[in-house]
């Protein structure tokens, strides 16, 4: 378990340069570090009903997860921060992740709804581990690539995929993994492993991240990738970062070209900052009030570049119940 | 002069005495001859006493200070009294025992200064112009410095972001050129942020993070 204290500001683009100097100078670091990850969200699917019993703890709440790996295609590289990403101009072509024979460590992350009350800093604890995923291709049973294929096309044509991309699936269900952002996906995983057939067969296919992550009860509802820089100032992390999304609407893409295009999160360019500081379990509480006021200084010290402020609670309450 | 008529005329003098100017003067008076002899009486005992030291210069300075608020204030006490002074005349009345305190009478009759205090006044009045201080020229140095003073500063105060040199530059014909081609340049740098930024409004770092927490 770790907590985290965090303040949220965001700055245009134009003041990117600006602000990176001015950075660069406060923190002495003179090349900040690059930040490329990418993301998928996940929601368990299995609904938890505990029963309810007097004198035993009822509030049991099920989290959004989490899964965070690199991102470290030509895409990314090619990527620079302070020029800005036009819609239809520029072109963010991603990778599919899958394909390859990589290694991946991925980090899932549970965070618990920040603290309540009227803080100086937002509060949050969270939980992390690290898995480290060695893809291999493998060769499957033709029950499992005849089952799965299946409605991985039927998806691929829900969200108007192209045929190339129906036919990478039926050759490979691991590596589109980038394509099931879709509503209708979640629910066949769950038909699948009611199936003892299939669940069998899941074993047999334990190789892949997907597979790993239904098997693990959760299923993904959407992704994202975050491209930017990141500055240390004393034990304060300050992140400078882009999100990017899938783009479904760019019809431009040849039928050769698996690659995925990708558009901003934010078409305006904005870029969002993450001020925060993250302390392992069991901190005193001494230390983490000294945290907050770090914090608090450095709003105080960066106000005329960027405003630092508390993100709302709300905005960052992953309990799977709530539905703001 | 009987005694009855006696007792008439000593009331009507009593009357006609300016009795509250002459009780304010005499206080201070009575200060100023208090802090004299304070100090004469100190700068005697140094004398008497060679081994004893005079007082300190501080407190010299803090009596002669006392001394000379309190002959200031004696003086202003005179100047506003000074017509019903001018117009008394002081005599000793019938009833004063005039023969045995000869000396006394003639010292309060005494209408001019003695002739030592006489020669005091001049010596100090000739000393006063034997230092000629040019007190208006001290005025006149002091107004030219305050001029003086408010022309450097406007000379030192800067307006704007130009020297003289690119104030010119900036008005002369390739001056204007520039400034045309830079308010182009500034045109079409709007123009690129603009299309930069797109016509939505930015999105709201909350929201971010709502995305980045549920995916929504």
């Amino acid at each position: 378990m770790g907590h985290q204290l965090l303040l949220c500001s965001s700055i245009p683009h134009k003041k990117y340069a600006q602000t990176v100097s001015t950075l660069e100078a406060l923190t002495g670091l003179q090349k900040p570090q690059d930040i490329a990850t990418y993301t998928i969200i996940t929601k368990p699917h299995n609904v938890f009903k505990p029963k309810v019993e007097a004198g035993k703890v009822n509030q049991i709440e099920q989290y959004y997860m989490k899964c965070t790996t690199t991102w470290d295609d030509k895409a990314s590289a090619s990527l620079d921060m302070a020029s800005p990403v036009i819609t239809g101009q520029s072109e963010v072509k991603v990778e599919r992740l899958f394909t390859g024979e990589k290694k991946k460590q991925w980090t899932f992350h549970i965070a618990d709804i920040p603290n309540a009350g009227k803080n100086a800093v937002s509060a949050q604890n969270f939980y992390e581990s690290t898995m480290v995923h060695y893809h291999t291709r493998g060769t499957k049973p033709i029950t499992s690539s005849e089952k799965k294929p299946e409605s991985q096309q039927e998806n691929a044509d829900e969200i108007g995929a192209s045929d190339s991309i129906a036919q990478e699936g039926k050759a490979d269900n691991d590596d589109d993994l980038m394509v099931v952002d879709d509503p209708a996906a979640e629910s066949q995983p769950t038909v699948e492993k009611e199936s003892p057939v299939s669940a069998a067969n899941a074993a047999e296919l334990k190789d892949s991240f997907l597979q790993f992550l239904e098997d693990l009860g959760y299923d993904v509802i959407n992704q994202y990738w975050v491209k930017g820089i990141r500055f240390f100032h004393g034990d304060i992390v300050i992140e400078i970062f882009k999100v990017f999304i899938r783009d479904d609407s760019d019809t431009s893409r040849s039928e050769n070209d698996t690659r995925i295009p990708l558009k901003l999160l934010d078409e305006t360019n904005t870029f969002q900052i993450k001020t925060y500081i993250t302390y392992p379990k069991g901190t005193n509480v001494d230390t983490i009030t000294k945290g907050s006021k770090d914090l608090t200084h450095l709003k105080g010290t960066l106000n005329n570049l960027f405003e630092l402020e508390v993100p709302d609670r709300m905005f960052l309450d992953s309990r799977v119940s709530r539905t703001i | 002069m009987n005694k009855a008529e006696t007792n008439g005329n000593a009331a009507a003098a009593s009357a006609s005495i300016p009795v509250d100017s002459l009780e304010l003067i005499r206080n201070r008076l009575h200060q100023v001859h208090q802090s004299l002899r304070k100090l004469a009486d100190q700068i005697n005992y140094s004398n008497r006493n060679p081994k004893a030291k005079l007082p300190g210069y501080l407190s010299l300075h803090g009596q002669f200070q006392v001394l000379i608020t309190q002959l200031h204030s004696l003086a202003s006490h005179l100047e506003l009294n000074s017509d019903i002074l001018r117009t008394t005349n002081a005599f000793p009345l019938p009833s004063f025992p005039t023969t045995q305190q000869e000396g006394l009478v003639t010292t309060l009759l005494r209408k001019k200064p003695l002739p030592e205090v006489d020669e005091w006044i001049d010596a100090a009045i000739a000393e006063c112009n034997l230092f000629n201080i040019p007190l208006l020229k001290d005025d006149e140095l002091a107004e030219w410095c305050y001029a003086k003073a408010k022309q450097l500063e406007s000379d030192f105060v800067f307006d704007g972001f130009y020297t003289e040199k690119q104030q010119l530059y900036l008005e002369s014909e390739e001056g204007v050129a520039e400034t045309e081609r830079k308010k182009e340049e500034t045109a079409a740098k709007e123009e690129r942020e603009k299309s930069i930024v797109g016509t939505g409004e930015p999105m709201k770092p909350n929201s971010i993070l709502k995305f980045m927490t549920k995916g929504l």
